[in-house]
């Protein structure tokens, strides 16, 4: 053992996702040899984004002011709404810059084996901004998987009432990949979504 | 045609390091007990798999005190030739496939590369009495004819777990809220019609071949058949969607009540029967791996029509088990497959290299 606090900061590292102990007690070190100044600037950084960065209390996106720079982009279609599973997905949409109507998170997917219901989900919250709003088009953007297909499904049924266009993305091939390595399900989907060339 | 003409075992079972090569024809693997014949067998048939065709977990197969696994073959057909290797590392805890020299993303996508067919007599009691084990081997008929029926059947299980537990946890409230069962309800009813239709398609397409073979073996006349006992049949299987949603509409407030889903393929019936008596009721032991035998038998020749591949046949102790009239019958039927792999104890009754069989001692 090396020092107390060596291994209290080697254990709160490690707690980060992606993070193993090997790359925990390297990135100790590493901090071992900046000056105290730069240390403490990241330091500072990470209680910073802690205290400034909340979710935005209309869509779920991490902002630092309310509503956030999406919500209150005067620019971008209003009518237009996309429901995401997860947070990581709206950054991935932005960094395309082809999306311009607003976005809605739901911070997860309906899954019964991991205790989680369709009231986990911000789901009423997407409801509300239904009925409060100018919202023609729902875009369903839930992951390609069990669990996104339910969501979808059980979200389709709470639109319902509204009068909106519902849509789903296209499901298929990634682009640059060998057909002939994809897999029976993604070629049939792809198969499925075919439109006129 | 379709043959392994390599076989290369690293910590597999008993072996340590060990090769063999195989010819396009017969070979009979000749070898006292337990020199781990079935376990050459289980290895060739992992291939088709990409698991143990005898049920048994991936660290059970690794030799004892080994740290690792390596199965690699060469398989070679009319138009090409290609390697398939399976490796297991336990601390990983998962199995690699590649093919062709290219790592797959998925083991699953393994499947249909090579196709074979094993028959071990240790599986007759076992897969001919449990429903559970009827339904296996009708799904590992299906799923290496058909490479879209696995991803089916493996998105059906994960659905049906969710809607199992929401079952439990939610028990009442679900009656008063079945909005929150129905995207499981959608889910499960266009898995599951799809999974019995590719069954009920496969069954009739086989039935004919189960009695031909039958008749062959059997020195008596008894009319061996197959029958798939579901809500859906032949007829019906364009609505299947429909009858399965209906279904589970309808059944749940019991299943509520026994925290179960009771509709769907998970829930469906195979039974063999001899003139239709069902065989696990009543039949003998002779008749019951005769009954499997046939399967088998029609299992290796539907693949071939299904694929255009003659699959490699897989017979475990065989002929030790039948009586010779059986033997004899099986060993003229056999110059109607490919390649056909074979083991025995000493048994001086059949007379293999007088049937084309290569013997292969351990």
């Amino acid at each position: 053992m090396a020092s107390e606090a060596i291994e209290k900061l080697i254990a709160a590292l490690n707690r980060l996702p992606g993070i193993g102990a090997k790359t925990a007690r390297r990135l100790a070190l590493e901090m071992l040899t900046w000056d105290t100044d730069e240390v403490r600037e990241l330091a500072d950084l990470m209680v910073d984004v802690k205290t400034r960065v909340r979710r935005c209390s209309i869509c779920f996106n991490l902002t630092e002011v309310e509503p956030c720079s999406v919500c209150s982009d005067m620019r971008r279609d209003r009518s237009s709404v996309m429901v995401i599973d997860f947070i990581g997905d709206l950054l991935a949409f932005e960094r395309t810059g082809l999306y311009r109507g607003l976005y809605h998170v739901l911070d997860g997917r309906i899954s019964p084996l991991d205790g989680i219901g369709p009231e986990d989900l911000n789901i009423s919250q997407l409801l509300h901004r239904l009925r409060h709003g100018e919202i023609r088009e729902v875009i369903l953007a839930n992951g390609p998987t069990v669990e996104g297909d339910a969501t979808a499904q059980y979200l389709s049924q709470c639109l319902t009432p509204f009068e909106v266009s519902v849509t789903q993305i296209a499901r298929g091939l990634p682009v640059g990949s060998d057909l002939a390595l994809a897999d029976q399900v993604t070629l049939s989907r792809a198969l499925e979504g075919r439109r006129e060339y | 045609m379709m043959y392994v003409s390599s076989l290369k075992l690293t910590n597999f079972r008993n072996f340590e390091h060990a090769e063999f090569t195989f010819d396009q024809a017969k070979t009979a693997i000749w070898a006292d007990n337990a020199r781990g014949k079935s376990n050459v067998l289980e290895a060739l048939y992992f291939l088709a798999l990409a698991k143990s065709g005898r049920g048994a977990r991936d660290r059970d197969v690794l030799r004892w005190g080994a740290n690792y696994f390596v199965i690699d073959a060469q398989i070679e057909r009319e138009d090409r030739s290609f390697p398939i290797r399976i490796a297991y590392d336990p601390l990983v805890g998962k199995k690699q496939a590649s093919l062709a020299e290219t790592s797959l993303p998925r083991l699953s996508d393994l499947i249909g590369a090579f196709n074979a067919v094993l028959f071990s007599p240790e599986d007759v009691d076992l897969v001919l009495r449990e429903p559970a084990q009827r339904r296996r081997i009708l799904d590992i008929l299906v799923s290496q004819s058909n490479a879209s029926y696995l991803a089916d059947l493996e998105g059906y299980q994960r659905v049906l777990a969710q809607r199992n537990r929401l079952l439990k946890d939610r028990r009442s409230a679900l009656l008063s809220h079945p909005e929150q069962v129905e995207p499981w309800n959608e889910q499960l009813s266009n898995l599951g019609a799809r999974i019995i239709s590719h069954r009920l398609e496969a069954l009739n397409d086989i039935q004919n071949l189960l009695s031909e073979y039958y008749r062959a073996i059997a020195p008596t006349p008894e009319k061996m058949k197959a029958s798939y006992r579901s809500p859906i049949s032949m007829e019906t299987r364009d609505q299947g969607r429909e009858i399965l949603f209906e279904a589970l509409t309808t059944r749940l407030p019991q299943e509520v009540e026994l925290r179960y889903t009771l509709t769907g393929p998970h829930r469906d019936n195979l039974i063999f029967t001899l003139d239709d008596k069902a065989v696990h009721q009543f039949a003998s032991q002779g008749q019951l791996k005769t009954v499997l035998l046939s399967w088998k038998l029609a299992e290796a020749t539907f693949l071939e029509q299904q694929t255009g591949w003659r699959p490699v046949l897989l017979m475990d102790d065989v002929f030790s088990e039948l009586d010779p009239n059986r033997a004899k019958a099986v060993l003229n039927l056999i110059p109607d497959f490919g390649q056909v792999v074979v083991t025995s104890a000493r048994d001086p009754d059949l007379d293999f290299k007088a049937h084309g069989f290569r013997l292969l001692k351990l």
